[in-house]
C-alpha cells in the first residue's frame, strides 16, 4: 500500500483535532476561569468579553468548562474504541489463523453479537449498573469488539492466503511471526481508518447517553452531560446548549474528516 | 467511399498529464482482419477503446480517428452513435463483462430494441439467432439464464453476439480469448473469424498473442510504448519483421522457433 | 433458496434467545436485593431465607432464566413497577407514535439520501460531489441532542413557524391506528391532519438528517464502484445511450446494499428515538424509556431492551430476504 500523501481532507481534520487536543491537553493554561468556580452574581449571562461562552446556572463560566470538558469526552470515545478495536483484532486474526471449528464457533458468535442493537443494551447495561463514564466506555467498547474482529479475520483470511505468507510458513516461520511481521502490518492501515470513524461515532454515542443521563455525572463538564444540564434554559439562553453541542459536533466532525483523509491517502483507487 | 475504412492518423492520448499514446497510425480496410499486437503496456487496448470514445475519464485525444470518411476525434456524440450500430465491441474479461444481475435475453435484447429499433419480437429472434451463429446450441436456454450459469466460453461467446448483434461494419475485439482456456481459445478465435467473413465486418484484434496474428490476420500492427513501430500484411511481416523490436516479439514464437530448428538441424 | 430461509430463521431463533439471556444476565446484574424489599429492612437471616425462597430466588441460574423465558414467551414481561401495568401494553400503548416518528424519518432520509448519493457519484471530483460529500460528512458527526434544540430554537424559537414539543395541539382524532397522520385522515380532520404534520417536522427533520448523510455516503461508494465495473463499459459499448446505462444498470446493481442501509438506519433510529423523544417531549416508547430508567423502573428498561431487540433482529431477517428476491446470485448460492 503505497500512501498517496496529504489531501485536503486529512489536513482538514487534523487541524480540527489538533485544536480539540490541545484543547483537551492545555485546559489549564487556557481556561481564564476555574471550571467549577461557582459566582451566583453572574448566573445565565450572555455571551461577553468576560464570558466568551457565557454562564450556567450556577454562574460558572461556560468556556473553561468546555475547554475542561474536553478530556473526559474524548478520553471515552478513545477507550471506547481501544477496547473494540483491541479486542476485535486479537480475535479476528487469531481466529482468522486458528481455522477450523474454533473459527466457526467464534465467528457465529461474532454474528449473533453483530445482530444485536448495540446502543439499546448498552442503554440497558448502564441503567442497570448505574450512571458512570467508566460503565458506559467498557458497555460501548465490548459491544463494538464483533465489528473490528470480522474486519480483521476477513483481512487476515485473505492475506493468509497470499503468496508471501504462504512462502513464510513454508520456510517455517511460526504463528506468531507470521502475524506480527506480515499480518498486522497489512491490517493496520484499515484498522485505524475505522477507528478514525468509530471516534466519531464512540464520541457520538457516549455523549448521547450521557445526554440521557446515563454517563458523566456533575460536576463533570463531559459535554453530553453539559447540554443536558441546559435543556431546561434552552429557550431564553441559547448559548448553554450551543457552545458544548458545537464542541461535539465539531470533534466528530474533526475524526470522520481524520477517516476519510486517511483512507484516500492509502487507497487512492477508493475515494469514497 | 474511398479509403480505408477506420484511419487512425497520429493519435495521441495523455491521461492526467501522461501520454500513453504518442502518435498512432494505423488502417482497417473493410472486411479485413487487423492485428494490434505488443506487450501489456504497449497501448493496444486504450487505442481500441479510444476509437469509441471509452476512454476513462480524464484522458485527451488529439489526433484523427476517421471512421469512413467521418473525423471523430473532437465529436464525442459521433463517436457514440456509431457504438453498437456500425462498431461493435467484445471485451476481454467474459467474467465482470456482462451484467450480473439481469439474464442474457435482456443483455441481447435491450441494445437491439434502444439502438437497433428492433420491435421486442425481432430483437429477441435476432439475439437467438446470433447466439446460434455463434455456435451457441441452445440460444433459447442460454438467453434465460444469468452470466454466472454459463462458463468462460460461453459466456465469451455472448459477447460477441452482442457485439454482432446489430450488424456493424467493424467490430473491435480486446484480446478476446486472453481469458480463456487454450483449448476453447482457438474455438472462438474461428468463431470470430467466421463471424466477420459471413457478415462482411472487419475486425481490429488486439492480442498479446502472435500466433493468434499469424493464424488469423490480414494486416498486423505492432504497437510498443504508445507507438506503432511496424505495420504491413500479417504473414509476410512476421517471416521477415524489419524493425529489432518486432524481431524480438517473433522470435519467441514457439512456431517460428521450431521451424528455425529446423532449418539449424543438422 | 428454501435453505437459505431456513438458515436465516435459525439464526433469527437463536439471537432472540441470544437477546432473552442478556436481558436476563442484566437484571440480574441490578443492585439491590428483591428478597429484602418484600421481607422487610429488620427482617432477620430467616425471614430473609423464607423470601427468597418464596420469590424463587433459590434456585439455580439455568431453572430462573427458563421461567423467565416461559414468561417471555406468552407475552409476560412483568409489570412496571411505577404504575403496576404489564410491560408489554405500556410499550405497545406508546409504540405507535415511535413507529410514526421513526417511519417518516426513514422515507425522508432516503428519499434525500439516494438522489443525492447517485448525484455525488455521477459528478466525482467536481463540485458537486465535494459538497455532497462535505455535507455528508457534517451531518454524520452532528449529534441529534445538537441539532434538535438548535432546530426547536430556530423554527419554534426564532421562526415561530413551528410547533416545538408534542404531538398535536388540538384534540386528537378517534384512536384507529394510533398512528395520528392515519387516524386525522380516517377521520376527516383535515386540521388536525396539518397540526400532526407540523408537529412532526421538526423531530423528523432531525433524525432524517442524521441519515441523508449516512445514506448519501453509502450510494455514492456503491455507485462509483459499480460504474467502474467492466460491465458498464460493455453497456456502454453497446450504444445504449448514457441514461439507460446509468438508469437500468448502474443503479439497480448500485442499490441493493441500500438494503442493508435500511437496517443500519433502523437501528440507529431506534436508538435515536430515545434521544429524540425526550428533546420533543414525543409521547413514544423512546421518552417513556428514559423516564423509566430515572424511575429505576427496570422491568420497563429491559423489556424495552427485549422488545426492540428482537423488532430489529426481524427487520433485518426481512432485509437479508429482500436481498434474496434482488440478486439472483445469492438465491443459487443459497
Amino acid at each position: 500500500m503505497s500512501p498517496r500523501g496529504l489531501n485536503p481532507t486529512l489536513v482538514a481534520g487534523l487541524a480540527i483535532l489538533g485544536v480539540v487536543i490541545g484543547a483537551a491537553l492545555f485546559a489549564g493554561l487556557l481556561a481564564p476561569y476555574d471550571p467549577n468556580a461557582i459566582a451566583p452574581a453572574q448566573i445565565l449571562q450572555p455571551p461577553s468579553l468576560r464570558h466568551v461562552a457565557g454562564t450556567d446556572e450556577l454562574g460558572r463560566d461556560m468556556f473553561s468548562r468546555i475547554l475542561y470538558g474536553a478530556r473526559p469526552s474524548l478520553l471515552v470515545a478513545v477507550a471506547i474504541v481501544a477496547i473494540a478495536a483491541t479486542g476485535g483484532v486479537i480475535i479476528g486474526c487469531a481466529s482468522g489463523l486458528a481455522g477450523g471449528l474454533a473459527d466457526t464457533l467464534v465467528m457465529r458468535l461474532v454474528e449473533i453479537v453483530m445482530a444485536l442493537p448495540g446502543l439499546v443494551i448498552a442503554l440497558a447495561l448502564a441503567a442497570a449498573l448505574g450512571p458512570s463514564l467508566v460503565n458506559l466506555a467498557l458497555a460501548l467498547g465490548v459491544l463494538g469488539i464483533p465489528f473490528y474482529a470480522r474486519v480483521a479475520r476477513a483481512q487476515t483470511l485473505s492475506l493468509r492466503e497470499r503468496a508471501f505468507v504462504r512462502a513464510a510458513r513454508a520456510m517455517g516461520a511460526s504463528r506468531w511471526f507470521i502475524l506480527r511481521r506480515h499480518i498486522v502490518p497489512n491490517l493496520a492501515p484499515t484498522i485505524v481508518v475505522f477507528m478514525s470513524l468509530g471516534l466519531s461515532g464512540a464520541l457520538l454515542g457516549a455523549s448521547a447517553l450521557s445526554f440521557i443521563g446515563l454517563g458523566a455525572q456533575p460536576p463533570m463538564a463531559e459535554w453530553g452531560a453539559l447540554v443536558n444540564a441546559s435543556r431546561s434554559y434552552i429557550l431564553d439562553d441559547w448559548w448553554y446548549a450551543l457552545f458544548p453541542g458545537a464542541a461535539v459536533a465539531l470533534t466528530s466532525f474533526g475524526f470522520t474528516l481524520l477517516g476519510d483523509g486517511l483512507r484516500d491517502a492509502l487507497d487512492p483507487k477508493a475515494g469514497r | 467511399m474511398s479509403g480505408p475504412l477506420l484511419q487512425l492518423s497520429g493519435l495521441r492520448l495523455a491521461i492526467e498529464g501522461r501520454e500513453i499514446l504518442r502518435g498512432v497510425s494505423l488502417d482497417v480496410g473493410a472486411g479485413e482482419i487487423v492485428g494490434v499486437v505488443g506487450e501489456s503496456g504497449s497501448g493496444k487496448s486504450l487505442t481500441a477503446l479510444s476509437i469509441l470514445d471509452l476512454a476513462p475519464p480524464g484522458a485527451s485525444l488529439a489526433g484523427s480517428i476517421r471512421f469512413e470518411g467521418r473525423e471523430l476525434v473532437g465529436d464525442p456524440g459521433a463517436a457514440r452513435r456509431l457504438r453498437g450500430v456500425a462498431i461493435g465491441y467484445v471485451p476481454q474479461e467474459p467474467m465482470t463483462s456482462l451484467n450480473p444481475t439481469l439474464r442474457i435475453a435482456q443483455q441481447l435484447t435491450w441494445p437491439a430494441r434502444l439502438v437497433g429499433g428492433l420491435s421486442r419480437r425481432d430483437a429477441h429472434d435476432r439475439a437467438a439467432e446470433t447466439l446460434r451463429r455463434m455456435q451457441i446450441d441452445d440460444p433459447e436456454r442460454v438467453m434465460r439464464a444469468y452470466p454466472f450459469e454459463l462458463s468462460g466460453g460461453q459466456r465469451q461467446r455472448v459477447l460477441i453476439a452482442q457485439a454482432f448483434l446489430l450488424q456493424p461494419k467493424l467490430v473491435i475485439a480486446d484480446e478476446p480469448t486472453t481469458a480463456l482456456d487454450v483449448t476453447v481459445q482457438a474455438e472462438v478465435l474461428a468463431l470470430l473469424q467466421a463471424a466477420a467473413r459471413d457478415e462482411g465486418a472487419a475486425v481490429l484484434l488486439i492480442t498479446h498473442n502472435m500466433g493468434v496474428v499469424w493464424r488469423v490476420c490480414d494486416q498486423v500492427c505492432v504497437m510498443r510504448l504508445g507507438e506503432v513501430v511496424e505495420r504491413g500484411p500479417a504473414r509476410a511481416t512476421l517471416a521477415a519483421p524489419a524493425h529489432p523490436y518486432t524481431r524480438g516479439l517473433c522470435d519467441a514464437l514457439p512456431e517460428r522457433a521450431a521451424h528455425r530448428s529446423r532449418i539449424l538441424a543438422p | 433458496m428454501a435453505a437459505f430461509v431456513l438458515r436465516r430463521l435459525g439464526f433469527l431463533v437463536v439471537v432472540v434467545l441470544a437477546v432473552t439471556v442478556i436481558t436476563f444476565l442484566i437484571a440480574q446484574a441490578i443492585p439491590g436485593d428483591p428478597a429484602r424489599v418484600v421481607a422487610g429492612p429488620r427482617a432477620d437471616a430467616q425471614q430473609l431465607a423464607k423470601a427468597r425462597h418464596q420469590l424463587g430466588l433459590d434456585r439455580p441460574l439455568p431453572v430462573r432464566y427458563a421461567d423467565y423465558l416461559g414468561r417471555v414467551l406468552h407475552g409476560d414481561l412483568g409489570a412496571s413497577i411505577v404504575t403496576g401495568r404489564p410491560v408489554l401494553s405500556e410499550l405497545a400503548a406508546r409504540a405507535p407514535a415511535t413507529l410514526e416518528l421513526m417511519i417518516s424519518a426513514l422515507i425522508v432520509g432516503v428519499a434525500g439520501g439516494v438522489p443525492l448519493g447517485v448525484a455525488a457519484a455521477l459528478t466525482r471530483g467536481r463540485w458537486p460531489d465535494r459538497l455532497i460529500r462535505a455535507g455528508s460528512a457534517l451531518t454524520i458527526s452532528v449529534p441529534a441532542f445538537w441539532l434538535g434544540p438548535l432546530l426547536i430554537l430556530v423554527f419554534y424559537g426564532a421562526l415561530q413557524v413551528l410547533p416545538g414539543s408534542g404531538r398535536l395541539d388540538l384534540d386528537p382524532p378517534p384512536p384507529v391506528t394510533g398512528f395520528l397522520l392515519i387516524d386525522t385522515l380516517l377521520a376527516g380532520d383535515v386540521a388536525a391532519f396539518g397540526d400532526a404534520l407540523a408537529h412532526l417536522a421538526i423531530p423528523v427533520l432531525t433524525l432524517a438528517l442524521l441519515d441523508v448523510g449516512a445514506i448519501a455516503r453509502l450510494v455514492r461508494g456503491q455507485m462509483i464502484e459499480v460504474l467502474g465495473e467492466d460491465y458498464i463499459r460493455t453497456a456502454r459499448a453497446t450504444g445504449l445511450s448514457e441514461a439507460t446505462v446509468i438508469l437500468r444498470y448502474a443503479l439497480r446493481n448500485g442499490l441493493t446494499p441500500l438494503v442493508t442501509v435500511l437496517g443500519l438506519s433502523i437501528a440507529q433510529m431506534l436508538y435515536g428515538s430515545v434521544v429524540i423523544e425526550s428533546i420533543f417531549a414525543w409521547p413514544g416508547d423512546g421518552s417513556y424509556v428514559v423516564g423509566a430508567i430515572f424511575n429505576l423502573d427496570f422491568p420497563v428498561v429491559l423489556g424495552f431492551a427485549l422488545v426492540t431487540s428482537v423488532a430489529y433482529v426481524v427487520v433485518n431477517l426481512g432485509v437479508d430476504l429482500t436481498y434474496l428476491l434482488l440478486d439472483p446470485r445469492i438465491r443459487e448460492a443459497g
